[in-house]
């Protein structure tokens, strides 16, 4: 029977090694969206995007492979895209996707693979890994795009979007789905022709200086808020990281359910980063492909730093159902990866 | 005087962070906590923090507010031109006063519990490929010269083997041999140096003060299922340093040599053990503390396939080395 340890020390120390790992590219993501408030026009946004949501949020889901960004990183980002006016859908698909759709992930989830009993399976594991997650990313974000702002963002979010922008937000996501209007994305051309947005582009055309100052500020901001989850996200973590025996998950590995859905939570409670998390997967070599699979989809998606970052964008019900949604969508799509392919994938 | 405080507040913690991360990472103690690469972000960011603090406290005067931002709520990072509240005073102290406690907290290093709860690496396929990627460098060496060369990265030692020089054998300890293995068809003769032929492990690994070969806990597991390698390894005599972990059922005549491998930091560390058959009571060393282990490796097939058998014949208190993490 595994013995369930909680000593302050090791929490000690994982917490700072979590933070110490995540501060930086924290630090990272801050910066660059108090740069995107300082110096990126919010009608640049509205106009490099493609006019239909659906071409937008698949778009949206390879950005992480020009902007590159790990799960802590791009909570601030996104949340200073939304209020420049990227449409919520894209923002989220970009959220979600951008932690593991990103050139360092995918290098390294071929690299954890590549030198295993079965080095066959790395190119498998990282073709996999990078559909499901883009599978996953864009339908989130496409179902989000039929919901009412209200609905999901924050109340801090929502008011700096108040006036016309929120206006316009609101009136596009109360469109009725499957309306010929539906699939496309008129907001594009509403919000570049949004007064208040004309007129923030008029003041940000201020010195360089005005601007980097201003960019310095937000970023901060920006970092302090997210520093805030993050501490109270790693220090849970840690003492799941620590106390939790791994040899309890083991008599997990005996079926495509229990498999799976034991690692998904492993994946939540550990909290890894996105850069690692392949060469712990390939260490759990009792379970099988699509379980390991499981914990690569859901890890970058969700974990329990997680869970307090996306507090400072979106309401607790709407995390909860995307929590929800994610580890019945993910868990039941492996579990029957595991049932279609047991030979493929042993 | 409390309008004053909201403003600098944010910025003496992001200085605090700063002041923590550069301690940390002048005085060596992070070297337990990042891999190398992870420990230049982490020197980034310290330097950068308070450039960030800078920043926040000019904005105070003369930063450009929208519109929309005036109707933002005050957060702990945006106070505006509002007085602190008690909102912003819990943020400053859970910011500031877990990390500063767990800085006085910590050892640096997790205790035997810990490491037991992480589960050891025992599938030598899921070992970190630095043992393989420096027997794969060593026999392309070995292969271009037609001569043993020595390895990169090999563990250092007093003396170390020059490339391509074969050291002379040290009393007690074997000669150098190279194991020949038939050669394949179409494959060159392991014997005269092959491309797949056996390295010679004593022009590759330094040796120890007392002659023993120095390995890695991960070089000798990685081994253990290399049919073409591993006879060049039984029987020899190795020095292996890690961190002594009683036998969990409370055997006194085994006890394991542990070395945590990382990814990136020590969150994600994962420990390697090689068990070692003990020389006599461990009655001095203390638990988790680092020891030089010196003795015979040899090979047994065991239910999971080859396992190595370590023999020790003494075991010597060390201090922590200066990289106590694999990469």
């Amino acid at each position: 029977m595994p013995r369930f340890e909680i000593l302050p020390q090791d929490i000690a120390f994982s917490f700072l090694a979590l933070l110490f790992e995540a501060i930086p590219f924290l630090l990272l993501g801050s910066l660059i969206s108090g740069l995107i408030e300082a110096f990126v026009p919010a009608r640049w946004i509205t106009r490099v995007l493609p006019r239909q949501v659906f071409l937008a949020t698949v778009l949206s889901a390879f950005l992480g492979l020009i902007f590159p960004m790990c799960e802590c990183g791009v909570v601030p980002v996104i949340r200073r895209l939304i209020r420049k006016g990227l449409p919520v859908s894209s923002a989220i698909t970009y959220m979600l996707a951008a932690p593991v759709i990103n050139p360092v992930v995918l290098f390294s989830t071929y690299m954890a693979f590549s030198g295993g009993n079965a080095p066959e399976i790395a190119p498998q594991m990282l073709l996999f890994r990078a559909g499901l997650t883009l599978l996953i990313a864009i339908a989130v974000g496409l179902v989000v795009s039929r919901l009412r702002p209200e609905q999901f963002l924050a109340p801090e979010v929502l008011a700096t979007l108040a006036g016309p922008r929120r206006r316009t937000l609101t009136r596009l996501s109360l469109q009725p789905a499957g309306g010929p209007a539906a699939d496309e994305a008129p907001n594009v051309d509403a919000i570049a022709q949004d007064p208040a947005l004309a007129e923030l582009d008029r003041e940000l055309e201020a010195t360089f200086a005005g601007k980097l100052r201003l960019a310095l500020a937000r970023g901060a901001a920006d970092f302090l808020d997210v520093a805030l989850y993050l501490v109270i996200g790693a220090l849970l973590t840690s003492i799941f990281n620590t106390g939790v025996p791994r040899e309890a998950i083991e008599p997990f590995a005996t079926n495509p359910w229990s498999s799976t859905f034991g690692l998904m939570g492993l994946a939540f409670s550990l909290a890894l980063c996105s850069t690692s998390d392949a060469f712990v997967a390939a260490t759990f070599t009792a379970f099988p492909f699509a379980s390991k699979l499981a914990f690569l989809t859901l890890g970058p998606m969700l974990d329990v730093k997680l869970l307090f970052l996306y507090r400072l964008v979106f309401r607790p019900r709407f995390i909860a159902g995307l929590a929800l949604a994610l580890v019945l969508g993910i868990g039941l799509i492996c579990v029957r990866l595991s049932a279609a392919l047991p030979l493929a994938f042993p | 005087m409390t309008r004053l405080l909201a403003r600098i507040l944010p910025a003496v913690t992001l200085c605090a962070w700063s002041g923590l991360l550069l301690y940390f990472y002048f005085s060596g103690r992070i070297a337990p906590y990042l891999t190398p690469t992870f420990r230049w972000f982490a020197l980034g960011a310290g330097l950068l923090l308070p450039v960030v603090a800078i920043g926040l406290l000019l904005s105070a005067r003369g930063v450009i507010i929208t519109p929309e931002e005036e109707c933002e709520p005050a957060t702990f990072g945006n106070a505006g031109g509002s007085s602190l509240r008690g909102g912003q005073w819990i943020a400053f102290l859970v910011l500031t006063v877990p990390i500063y406690a767990a800085a006085t907290y910590t050892q640096d290093s997790y205790s035997a519990a810990t490491i037991r709860n992480r589960g050891f690496v025992t599938d030598p396929a899921s070992l970190p490929s630095s043992a393989r990627d420096r027997l794969a460098a060593a026999r392309s060496a070995q292969s271009a010269a037609g001569a043993p060369a020595a390895l990169p990265g090999a563990p250092t030692a007093p003396t170390t083997a020059a490339p391509g020089h074969v050291p002379p054998p040290a009393p007690g300890a074997l000669p150098p041999r190279v194991i020949p293995e038939p050669a394949l068809p179409g494959q060159p003769d392991s014997a005269t140096g092959g491309a797949n032929g056996p390295i010679d492990i004593a022009a590759f690994l330094p040796r120890g003060t007392d002659g023993a070969l120095v390995a890695t806990v991960v070089d000798l597991i990685s081994i253990a299922p290399m049919d073409s390698e591993r006879p060049a390894w039984s029987g020899r005599k190795f020095e292996v340093v890690g961190q002594y972990l009683p036998d969990r059922n409370g055997s006194k005549l085994k006890f394991q040599l542990v070395r945590m491998f990382m990814y990136c930091c020590a969150s994600d560390a994962r420990p390697v053990a090689l068990t070692v058959a003990a020389p006599g009571s461990m009655d001095g060393i203390a638990e988790m503390g680092w020891v030089k282990v010196i003795g015979e490796a040899k090979f047994a097939q065991g239910e999971r396939g080859w396992d190595v058998e370590f023999q020790a014949e003494r075991v010597l208190p060390i201090d922590p080395p200066a990289d106590a993490m694999l990469y």
